[in-house]
């Protein structure tokens, strides 16, 4: 009877008992689709991948928040440069001094360190990755070229760290996730540790590089041996200037073993070190000034914003063309021809007094001509044409022709081709306000002036045509001449040609009288007015403001308290007290030009370096946290 | 039972496939006379038959042949039966028989499509036994008078019985003096002694919690009173009051220990989320679905579709699931067919839809003023909003103002007051002793309530969903011991949507202010303003979608009964396959919109008319062109289930074990690419699970179940976990001591319970083989060449480091639960208590430090959560005459408490820290109030963190007393999203043929950060509530009330920052839903051949009580909801042939 079954039973059982054999192996989904590490090291192609990824996190980190830099936050609108009356809370932190170690918009300690994870496996694998046998003659020679990139690009990454926390831990090799508890005992280096270790790899990568890729153009835009040569020359000026260099501010900050983070005694000898560096880059007898346009000192200064250009770039970010700039930074409002642009970034006084009058003398120097009352009918550059202006203020005549490239202002013109609008920045309350400063929708100018710079007139973003073919120069040549400069002043009793020659070669392309010019001028300390002015100057709205005024610690004189601009939002009660009417624009314009305070900032000693993240300090205590934070 | 046993070998086998095919044709057959109302009985067939001395057993084989009938023999006897001659030409079979068995000892029964042949011995018995009975006829009803078919009629003591037919009749030889036992699950079960009674009528009592119900629980079925573990269900009467379009929102309130929130009432995209027990994990809590055991959706099943929803909550009841069971199982059941005549249920209904609640927002004369006083606060020009110009957007005096002032109420304009929803259902259940079946076919249509649908003839823009459910369950009898379950479900789905989201639409309404557009421009074109779009052109000029699904659930199982092999033992097989394809089309339009606007120098005051005074800037340009777009994919399920099953009663000694393997392997529905790669691949779970229950007199119970498996996501060597969990019960009702207490005779049923085991959860957000590292690869990274047209690269990025030891959660649950039922069943009562602690919880480490460099820190088991409360439910029933009434409630309540996350100490922010809070508690500023002047800002913490704050802006507290107000002071803030409290009362009354049923439900302990710009006033371009408008601090009375801070003309960072101010109590009693149903009297319909007819009204969300106010207390935490809840009153008629 039993046999019957047997068929059925001996079935299902063996169903079930092969199954359960299977139990494991049938989940045994491997997952070949998955690119393991294996992959990408084993492989010169996918290596290759994770060098291109070196530039895609590092280089891409800079510029403006238009081209993905700085964690999205307008540094320029953080300094005594500009606000950005969108007011966005990263900029917001910066200027109400809010930021802390919990909350720090342009924190990049994570972000680095994992560019830096990047690098190290990059470096530590590229040799062992197999080459196909046709491809040996490709690989072979520009191996050496990726790893020096590597090592430039990793360098890079410090030196970012570097100036924002000073002494960070130096991270050298790939760790995994099982030596978390290793990686968390490793101390913050010295600065000087930090210092040597950034100029060493660069010493080393330039070894690799070549001086340009004029012999392979499709590669322009990599990393040269002057890219490598300048990041040295700009971390040993950093290293030399005040913050780093004798800073007793930070006295207090020693490691656990006692080892001092920052050093505490003056070293002028730096100073040379970093001129010697920059001379360096000189000396390579390849780089120059950008000048297309000599003959007009504001287009000869104004085009670098928005060519693709590599005499005077000596680290381009390779930028796509766009014109999401112009769209931000063109004044925003409704002139009598259609919708512009956003008007993101109000200007400060300050920022517009801080250019020469085009004899080189400041406008505080009684001979300089300079009125701060008045108007004056003229010529002005408009981008792409001179037209004439009239009821302009004589605040901006005769200015350094930078000014004119820099700064839009109440009355001048802007021309994109087929889009030319007269700039009115003063309250109009009529029709609705449609005036450039009081546009009918949305937020409006603080100050009376936005930023030119960047904007190409051949972009209408009126009607949405055209794009500003640009890179973003990280690292540009006239920066190294001003190193140099400043370097040289510091290190000599009283300035020398040298530090003439220098700086009036980048005030010769905008036809700016060289120096000296006042008796001050042959001082070092007068020198060292002249210099801080010409960086803020040539380099205003390319973040440089932001880290000089840290590492030249002025921050709490500059960046701390009112900050000024044109009447622009008038109460009431002035438009009233006009008697031209308070909707008209005759009445806004009447009380415009009156400084006013816009904006209150805070900036104290603590906020001269960054400090550690607090996540990182609760995780590893032996971090020690920077001054005051 | 040996003689009824299939034949030898191959012979075996063909049979099997006769009747296999048989079954088929017949399945077919049946389901065409059902319909026709024709009862399937076929008698007549004719065979032919012309053989001299053959042996029995070929006459017999013969005859099966040309009947196709399943024959049935005793193979041995019939083996040894005397040589045959039969001469028979187109004859019946019985007259075939007839002359076949004619002088043999055997005698034969055709019942269905089954001969069977028997001893004829077996013959005598069963007459003689015959002869001493008398034979009477009863009929089956509830107490509505609706005839039960299927109810078990038993003699008691005795394994004799019947079943009642489809018109509830049956037939019973008794002896005087028996007993009879009527039964039928979901009713009361009822003594009758019979006396001399001839024709008996049998009323039975509805219930939904009978101690002899057969309760579903994992990987099978219990009686409810031997279960141990912790579980609730509900049955189809009370899904069914419940005019939901989707399924989920029927269950909310209803099962103690389940939470349903329901975000969205968006038609087609309205689920409720479900929690059983509240939260254990900080990831996923969702808990494992299963319909009739495989893993599937149920929240597009039709009501009508369902026999019960089963929820297992506690270790002993979802052990069984193992890695997937420690977010609790929900178990849905499908009806299947009974033996009875086909029974055909017809139900319509229609119902009118509208919104629970929708915020309301100020009109522009209101609004203005408070922007104008925003500007004041802010120090700025408020020339522009002048009251002659504020007035202008109230007056409308000249046509033109409508337009150049418009003051929208976007909520009024933009929706219907109400849209409807049509719901149909044919089913058809019944069966005999061979086939029994369950045929279900429903459609569904549910309006949107998108107003100006009509504005565009080419196409449709509202939200609908029309959805066709089609389901049959058939069981075959293929042989005594062997049956064969086929289950076929589909789903079709067929929805329209605008061409914008409903959440962006509604953002929309809420945000754009009601000066900012008019509604339409005066010659009806779209309008339009930079940078800025209106919800109408989000509406019409946008296109629309339409979705369309099909779903396939189906499931093939054989079931064998070996009880040859040892008494008690069966086995089972299941196969079952899912699908689900989509073919998503998108239209989306290229539309124009335009402003109107004044020539220069008219005057609005003196528009007369508009087209020739104004003019239309083109503010967008489109070709009016509609784009085509598809997304189309498909997901897939299959399920292997291979089951050996044990029950067994040695006297008093009962064994039940169930052991299961188990395999599935699920496709998700993954579109392509290089980086969709991982994703694609199945999911695959395997396992081997099983249950051993022991009870000793029905007294004391002891269950150990288990479940061994795993899933391929873990690393090779962490993949099968083990997971049991043993349970005990003891019926101390059971006791002497309780039974023969006649003091204690009111005591039914008292059973003490309690489990404790081991579950895990698997649920790793999505992410695939977290032990692997992996990497990616970005296109174009970077690009080199002078125009940077040169050399490009992609770039390789680690994303995921693998952590090499990952694996599941593992909850340790405890649960002691008590039933309780006294008075025969009239007040019944059961509590349980649960304590959870969940280890391993899945979470990313906040301890490794960012020097590592790890771009995806990969997660870890890092993590203990504890979990605890309580569920009880009471139940009152009286039933006297003709009428009745019964009252129930539940409540439950559960707490968690996050006892360890892998988080550095927060030393001195211990505020900051996870360990120690809620999951999902709120996080942000503790407010203090409003800054009361000038003075009172002076003497507070330095809040300049947030910009500079004014006189009635929201104060915070210097949680770290340095000082200052700054993100350290940030922390978590008492409050969760989700209630902790459940309540649930229902009560229903019927008289005659009136049923009436209410029923309330109410969520409390939970608390919303409302935040967002459809709450914050002027948050650019962003209106404002008209709650604000009297509920705002203002300089003349500081001390104020306020649900609002001061009023701002933009963005106010202090404000707005997420803090204890904006925490507002989610609390909240809803009549959920009521019905009144009337069955007509039976002798008014069966004239017309009806068994039953029944007209009822029935709703959902009628009223809600509650603090919110403004929003639906169900709208997802840290925003303003989005499609509203809608409020559904439903009208239907149901009849039954």
């Amino acid at each position: 009877m039993m046999n019957r079954y047997k068929l059925w039973v001996v079935t299902l059982f063996l169903l079930a008992g092969l199954s359960m054999t299977a139990c494991e192996k049938y989940l045994d989904v491997v997952p070949s689709e998955t690119i393991s590490s294996q992959d990408v090291l084993d492989n010169i192609i996918n290596a290759e991948k994770i060098w291109a990824g070196l530039y895609g996190r590092t280089v891409q980190d800079f510029g403006l928040v238009e081209t993905g830099g700085y964690n999205g936050v307008l540094l320029d609108a953080s300094t005594d440069e500009s606000m950005n009356h969108w007011e966005s809370p990263a900029e917001l932190a910066f200027n109400s001094g809010s930021w802390n170690a919990v909350s720090n918009p342009l924190d990049n300690w994570n972000g680095a360190y994992q560019t830096i994870r990047l690098a190290n496996i990059f470096l530590e694998n590229i040799d062992n990755s197999k080459i196909p046998a046709d491809k040996v003659s490709y690989y072979k020679p520009r191996i050496p070229g990726y790893k020096a990139d590597a090592r430039f690009l990793r360098a890079m990454q410090y030196f970012e760290l570097f100036r924002r926390y000073g002494a960070v831990p130096l991270i050298t090799k790939t760790y995994n996730v099982n030596d978390a508890a290793e990686v968390s005992g490793i101390l913050r280096s010295p600065v000087d540790s930090v210092v040597a270790f950034i100029t060493s790899e660069c010493d080393a990568a330039a070894a690799d590089l070549p001086l340009n890729f004029n012999n392979n153009p499709s590669e322009i835009g990599r990393i040269t041996k002057g890219a490598a040569l300048a990041l040295k020359a700009k971390t040993l000026l950093y290293a030399a200037s005040p913050l780093f260099n004798g800073n007793t501010l930070y006295a207090g900050i020693k490691n656990p073993d006692g080892t001092q983070l920052f050093p505490q005694a003056y070293d002028k000898e730096k100073w040379k070190k970093a001129a010697d560096a920059a001379k360096a880059v000189m000396d390579l007898g390849v780089y120059a000034l950008y000048s297309p346009d000599p003959s007009n000192p504001v287009d000869n200064y104004a085009q670098i914003f928005y060519t693709r250009e590599y005499n005077e770039t000596i680290l381009p970010l390779m930028f796509g063309a766009t014109r999401n700039l112009e769209a931000n930074y063109l004044p925003n409002g409704k002139d009598a021809t259609g919708q512009s642009g956003n008007g993101k970034l109000s200007v400060f006084q300050t920022m517009v007094d801080s250019y020469e009058m085009n004899n080189g003398l400041p406008i505080t120097d009684p001979a300089s001509g300079y009125k701060s009352d008045g108007f004056w009918d003229g010529e002005l550059w408009d981008g792409t044409a001179f037209r004439s202006v009239k009821d302009v203020s004589n605040m901006y005549k005769n200015r350094d022709p930078r000014f004119y490239a820099t700064i839009f202002f109440q009355n001048e013109y802007w021309d994109s081709t087929n889009h030319i609008r007269k700039l009115k920045f003063a309250y109009y309350g009529g029709n609705n306000g449609a005036s450039d400063g009081w546009p009918k929708n949305g937020t409006n100018c603080v100050t009376g002036y936005n930023w030119r710079k960047w904007s190409d007139p051949r972009v209408d973003v009126k009607h949405n045509t055209g794009n500003a073919n640009r890179n973003y120069p990280i690292i540009r040549y006239a920066e190294i001449l001003l190193d140099y400069a400043e370097a040289m002043n510091e290190y000599l009793d009283a300035p020398s040609n040298e530090v003439y020659d220098a700086i009036n070669k980048v005030r010769a392309r905008v036809s700016m009288p060289a120096l000296p010019i006042t008796t001050s001028d042959n001082t070092k300390d007068g020198m060292r007015n002249r210099i801080h002015n010409e960086w803020r100057v040539e380099f205003a709205f390319e973040n440089h403001r932001f880290w000089d005024v840290r590492r030249w610690l002025i921050g709490t004189e500059v960046d701390n308290g009112p900050m000024y601009g044109l009447n622009a939002r008038p109460s009431q009660e002035e438009l009233q007290a006009t008697g031209l009417g308070p909707k008209s624009e005759e009445a806004g314009v009447a009380v415009f030009y009156k400084k006013v305070v816009v904006q209150t900032r805070t900036f104290t000693k603590k906020h001269y370096l960054f400090p550690i993240p607090q996540i990182e300090i609760d995780k590893n205590p032996n971090l020690i946290q920077n001054y005051g934070w | 039972m040996q003689y009824y046993a299939l034949p030898k070998k191959l012979y075996a086998l063909r049979c099997l496939y006769l009747k296999f095919s048989k079954a088929m044709r017949l399945t077919i057959f049946l389901l065409l006379c059902t319909l026709m109302h024709v009862s399937a009985r076929t008698n007549a067939q004719s065979v032919t038959l012309e053989k001299t001395h053959i042996t029995l057993k070929e006459a017999l084989q013969s005859l099966e042949r040309q009947t196709g009938y399943a024959f049935f023999w005793p193979d041995q006897q019939i083996n040894k039966a005397a040589a045959v001659s039969i001469h028979i030409k187109n004859g019946s079979l019985s007259n075939a028989l007839n002359l076949l068995l004619k002088g043999q000892p055997f005698t034969y029964q055709i019942k269905d499509q089954f001969v069977y042949i028997m001893p004829d011995k077996q013959k005598a018995l069963k007459t003689e036994y015959l002869l001493q009975q008398r034979v009477v006829t009863g009929i089956i009803s509830d107490t509505a008078g609706v005839p039960i078919s299927g109810a078990s009629v038993l003699i008691k003591g005795t394994n004799k019985g019947t079943l009642s037919d489809g018109n509830g009749n049956f037939v019973i030889a008794v002896k005087t003096g028996d007993i009879i036992v009527v039964s039928h699950l979901g009713y009361k079960t009822t003594e009758i002694n019979i006396g001399d009674q001839q024709e008996l009528k049998v009323q039975l009592v509805n219930t939904n919690n009978d101690l002899g119900d057969i309760v579903i629980v994992g990987y099978g079925t219990q009686r409810r009173s031997d279960v141990t573990g912790a579980i609730a269900s509900i049955g189809q009467k009370d899904l069914r009051q419940s005019p939901v379009a989707n399924l989920s929102n029927a269950v909310a309130g209803r099962l103690p220990g389940l939470i349903a929130i329901q975000n969205s009432g968006e038609p087609g995209a309205d689920g409720s989320n479900l929690y059983i027990r509240g939260l254990g994990t900080t990831g996923s809590n969702s808990p494992l679905v299963l319909v009739d055991g495989i893993e599937r959706d149920f929240s597009n099943l039709d009501p009508n579709e369902i026999s019960d929803i089963t929820i297992l909550k506690d270790a002993a009841s979802t052990a069984i699931y193992g890695i997937k069971g420690a977010n609790g199982v929900i178990l849905v059941t499908t009806r299947r067919g009974k033996n009875a005549k086909p029974s055909i249920s017809v139900t319509a209904q229609n119902g009118w839809q509208s919104p629970t609640r929708l915020p309301k927002y100020a009109n522009s004369y209101d609004a203005l003023h408070l922007f104008r006083e925003g500007l004041e606060n802010d120090g700025l020009s408020t020339t522009q909003y002048t009251d002659s110009i504020l007035n202008l957007y109230k007056d409308r005096s000249s046509p033109a103002y409508q337009y150049l002032y418009p003051s929208v109420d976007w909520m009024d304009v933009m929706l219907k007051p109400y849209s409807l929803m049509t719901q149909g259902n044919l089913n058809v259940t019944g069966g005999n002793n061979f086939a029994k079946y369950f045929v279900s076919m429903s459609y569904l249509r549910q309006n949107g309530l998108y107003n100006f649908e009509d504005q565009i003839k080419q196409y449709d823009i509202q939200a609908v969903t029309n959805k066709y459910n089609f389901r049959s369950n058939i069981d075959l009898q293929i042989t005594k011991d062997l049956t064969m379950e086929l289950n076929l479900g589909a789903i079709v789905r067929d929805r329209n949507y605008p061409g914008t989201s409903a959440q962006s639409i509604f953002d929309d309404m809420k945000q754009i202010p009601s000066w900012y557009f008019p509604l339409e421009n005066p010659d009806g074109s779209v309008p339009g303003r930079p940078n800025v779009t209106s919800p109408y052109e989000l509406l019409v000029n946008s296109g629309y979608q339409r979705l369309f699904e099909t779903q396939l659930q189906s499931t093939a199982g054989f079931k064998w009964d070996m009880h040859h092999l040892l008494p008690g033992l069966s086995s089972r097989v299941r196969l079952s396959f899912d699908n689900l394809n989509y073919r998503n089309v998108t239209r989306s339009l290229n539309g124009s919109t335009y402003e109107y606007l004044l020539l220069p120098g008219v005057l609005a005051d003196t528009v007369k008319d508009l087209a020739a005074s104004g003019t239309y800037e083109t503010i967008k340009q489109g070709d009016g062109t509609l784009n085509y777009d598809v997304g189309a994919n498909g997901r897939r399920r299959t399920t292997l289930e291979l089951y050996l099953n044990y029950d067994r009663q040695f006297g008093k000694h009962g064994v039940h074990s169930v052991l299961v393997y188990n395999q599935s392997s699920y496709f998700a529905d993954v579109s392509g690419g290089q980086g969709n790669a991982v994703a694609g691949l199945p999911y695959k779970y395997d396992g081997l699970v099983g249950r051993v229950s022991y009870n000793y007199d029905d007294r004391y119970l002891v269950e150990l179940n288990a479940g061994y498996n795993g899933s391929e996501n873990f690393a090779a060597g962490h993949r099968l976990g083990f997971f049991p969990a043993v349970s005990a019960g003891w019926v101390i009702s059971k006791e002497k001591f309780v039974a023969d207490n006649p003091g204690l005779s009111f005591i039914d049923h008292l059973k003490l319970r309690g489990s404790y085991g081991v579950v895990g959860n698997d649920q790793i957000g999505g992410d695939r083989f977290l032990y692997l590292s992996t990497w990616t690869i970005t296109d174009g990274e970077y690009t080199f060449g002078q125009n940077r047209d040169g050399n490009s690269y992609n770039g390789a990025h680690e994303i995921q480091t693998g952590n090499p030891v990952i694996t599941w959660e593992k909850s340790k649950n405890a649960n002691v639960g008590l039933d309780l039922s006294l008075w025969k069943n009239a007040l019944s009562i059961t509590a349980d208590y649960f304590w959870n602690r969940r280890n391993n919880i899945l979470l990313t480490s906040q301890l490794i430090p960012a020097t590592l460099g790890l771009i995806d820190i990969p997660p870890t088991n890092g993590g203990i959560i504890n979990n605890h409360g309580f569920e009880i439910s009471l139940e009152h029933r009286k039933e006297f005459g003709n009428q009745g009434y019964s009252v129930r409630i539940n409540a439950s309540y559960a707490r968690n408490k996050i006892l360890y996350y892998a988080e550095p100490d927060f030393t001195g922010r211990e505020w900051q820290a996870k360990t120690g809070t809620q999951i999902w508690q709120h996080y942000g500023y503790t407010s203090v109030g409003f800054f009361r002047d000038a003075e009172d800002i002076a003497n507070s913490p330095d809040q300049s963190f947030f910009g500079q704050v004014q006189p009635g802006d929201i104060k915070y507290k210097d949680i770290n007393g340095d000082g200052v107000i700054n993100s350290l002071d940030e922390g978590y803030i008492p409050g969760s999203p989700n209630p902790t409290t459940t309540l649930g009362l229902s009560l229903s009354y019927h008289y005659k043929g009136l049923d009436a049923s209410v029923f309330l439900q109410s969520g409390l302990g939970g608390s919303l950060m409302t935040v967002g710009s459809g709450i914050f006033p002027f948050a650019r371009f962003t209106g404002v509530l008209e709650d604000v408008i009297d509920n705002h601090w203002v300089a003349s009375n500081p001390d104020g009330n306020y649900d609002y801070p001061r009023m701002s003309s933009q963005v106010n960072t202090n404000n707005q920052a997420s803090s204890t101010f904006w925490v507002k109590s989610g609390n909240y009693l809803r009549l959920k839903t009521f019905e009144l149903g009337y069955t007509f009297p039976k002798r008014w319909v069966s004239s017309i051949g009806i068994d039953n007819a029944r007209v009822f009204v029935n709703g959902i969300n009628l009223f809600t009580w509650d603090k919110l106010k403004i929003f639906d207390p169900e709208i997802s935490d840290g925003g303003t909801g989005t499609y509203p809840q809608q409020k559904v009153i439903n009208a239907g008629l149901n009849f039954t042939f």
